[in-house]
């Protein structure tokens, strides 16, 4: 992979920070978005732009042809049976939402148990949480090690109540970079009954991604991860659980027929779609994905545990920082403490050197509280970053711990 | 004593021949340590300033006719201003406390690179203490 070459596709990547070169670590909130995204939506909005399924002009049909080509590809993108159980949604946390909802309409009652980690993400928690409460359900919460790892024993005890509907789990954590053995959690899932829920909104481009292979029966994802714009996402599920879920939202585009008295609901992927979607948002998801593929998911991965591997190692030499978590498999972010200052501190005297990274709970309080942080600084690599950009982050912690040392 | 204006005026000089954003930034944490420590139990929910996003306790109070403000903070950047703060405010009449105009984090670019909700929140500190200096007046 020519680094440079990728590089020149994102033209944020030029920019000027504080008077500093960009240096764009902040991947795993958002991915920047390489110039055929851009050029993608732009040429929607100039050749093609017109609200979908409901029209018969041809700019209507340009656009529905363009939304149902995205589907497809997506379908291809997780190798998913059939592209009718592709569902476009805002994100990772609408798609989670329609999940939960879903089984506390159809599936939850008293008694019933739901599982999920202890490294959620809050979009993976809080749905479930009202889920619960809506059904009279319990929450129980998988335990992890201090390194971040699933303790697999802990979940195999909590399968054998025999009371698990659904699990849902993160395969990468977004703060401590943790892969979880997904494959192996859904397996066991589905021995004891339950559903198998993921939430990849962190795993989708570190690895080739196959739902059937997973053995998972709903899978989230967000667009903006990958490349493609904000507000755009994906809930994949079985036909069979999606039918049995159901929409939870109901409007425009996903009935069947509308009475003064009921309402009867079309067939997917339309009836999970209420309202106008985000088409713009979805012609630039596909022109993310073909530009993941084009440029190979082996070295994107490649490129982005070379940088992530460098940064590990930098903040584990690094003096006066804390690593969080040293999971057995760790992609696409690592998060440390630092000992002297707040994360806040840290991350904003990084900015003022151009350095963009996130700081806080990331949306994780829960993980913040099993480990007794306030938060974390985190850094998310993405396959345009370089080991050279970590030096830099490197040399900035050096500069940083000296003011620090000036407090100490 | 010096007036508000005459301290927020020297706070703006000072800042305007510090280097970069940086320095500026590093300046802040630096004086955050000249911020008297308050201890953990004076830290509590009735005196944490709502709306920061970072954690901001502050207790104003009036002595023999003079403002004393001490104020904390979990972040060291967040601190630093608050001494700017107590260094403009502390030892004036509540009245003068409350009717100032604190131009200093605009003219110095302090809160032109802190985000918005910090921008938001730090005001709220300002609205805080002058609120509780009128009714200290």
């Amino acid at each position: 992979m020519d680094i440079q070459r990728v590089r020149a596709d994102f033209p944020i990547l030029t920019s000027e920070i504080n008077g500093h070169e960009l240096v764009y670590l902040d991947n795993a909130a958002t991915m920047q978005m390489p110039e055929p995204v851009l050029n993608a939506v732009v040429e929607h909005y100039h050749t093609r732009h017109a609200n979908i399924h409901r029209g018969i002009h041809t700019l209507s049909e340009a656009s529905t042809h363009k939304v149902e080509e995205v589907r497809k590809q997506v379908q291809r993108f997780i190798n998913a049976p059939e592209a009718q159980t592709v569902i476009f949604t805002s994100g990772t946390t609408q798609s989670l939402n329609f999940a939960a909802s879903g089984f506390a309409r159809s599936v939850l009652k008293p008694g019933d148990t739901v599982l999920v980690t202890a490294m959620e993400h809050h979009s993976n928690l809080s749905p479930w949480q009202d889920a619960c409460a809506r059904t009279g359900a319990g929450l129980k919460i998988i335990p992890i090690t201090d390194d971040g790892d699933v303790e697999i024993g802990a979940y195999r005890k909590l399968l054998e109540q025999n009371s698990v509907r659904v699990v849902s789990v993160a395969w990468v954590s977004n703060v401590l970079g943790t892969v979880n053995p997904i494959d192996l959690m859904a397996s066991m899932a589905h021995d004891a009954g339950a559903a198998f829920v993921v939430d990849a909104a962190q795993g989708m481009k570190h690895e080739k991604i196959d739902v059937q292979k997973i053995g998972c029966d709903f899978l989230a994802c967000s667009g903006h991860k990958l490349g493609a714009p904000t507000g755009v996402g994906v809930l994949w599920g079985t036909r069979e659980w999606l039918e049995r879920l159901g929409p939870v939202q109901f409007g425009g585009g996903m009935v069947d027929h509308v009475t003064y008295e009921r309402t009867t609901v079309g067939d997917l992927p339309f009836a999970m779609e209420a309202g106008t979607s985000n088409i713009s948002g979805i012609v630039g998801l596909g022109a993310a994905l073909d530009y993941l593929e084009t440029i190979g998911i082996d070295d994107i991965a490649r490129q982005e545990a070379a940088v992530l591997a460098s940064a590990e190692q930098m903040l584990e030499e690094m003096p006066g920082v804390e690593v969080l978590g040293h999971p057995r498999n760790r992609v696409g972010c690592i998060s440390f403490v630092p000992q002297h200052l707040a994360c806040y501190d840290v991350a904003t005297l990084l900015d003022k050197l151009g350095i963009a990274v996130r700081s806080g709970h990331h949306c994780a309080e829960p993980l913040m509280g099993r480990y007794g942080v306030n938060g974390t600084v985190r850094i998310s690599p993405s396959f345009y970053n370089t080991t050279d950009e970590i030096e830099a982050v490197g040399q900035g912690l050096e500069k940083i711990s000296k003011v620090a040392g000036k407090i100490a | 004593m010096d007036s508000i204006q005459a301290i927020q005026d020297e706070i703006i000089d000072e800042f305007s021949e510090i280097g970069d954003a940086f320095d500026q930034y590093s300046y802040l944490v630096e004086i955050s340590a000249m911020l008297d420590p308050m201890p953990d139990e004076k830290k509590d929910k009735e005196h944490l300033v709502e709306g920061c996003q970072s954690h901001v306790w502050l207790y104003v109070s009036c002595v023999d006719g003079a403002i004393d403000i001490e104020a904390d903070s979990d972040t060291y950047i967040v601190k630093g201003v608050l001494r700017l703060l107590e260094d403009m405010f502390n030892g004036q009449s509540p009245s003068d406390v409350a009717s100032a105009e604190v131009t200093f984090l605009n003219k110095t670019q302090i809160t032109a690179t802190f985000d918005a909700d910090r921008q938001k929140g730090i005001g709220y500190v300002i609205k805080d203490i002058q609120k509780q200096a009128a009714a200290l007046a």
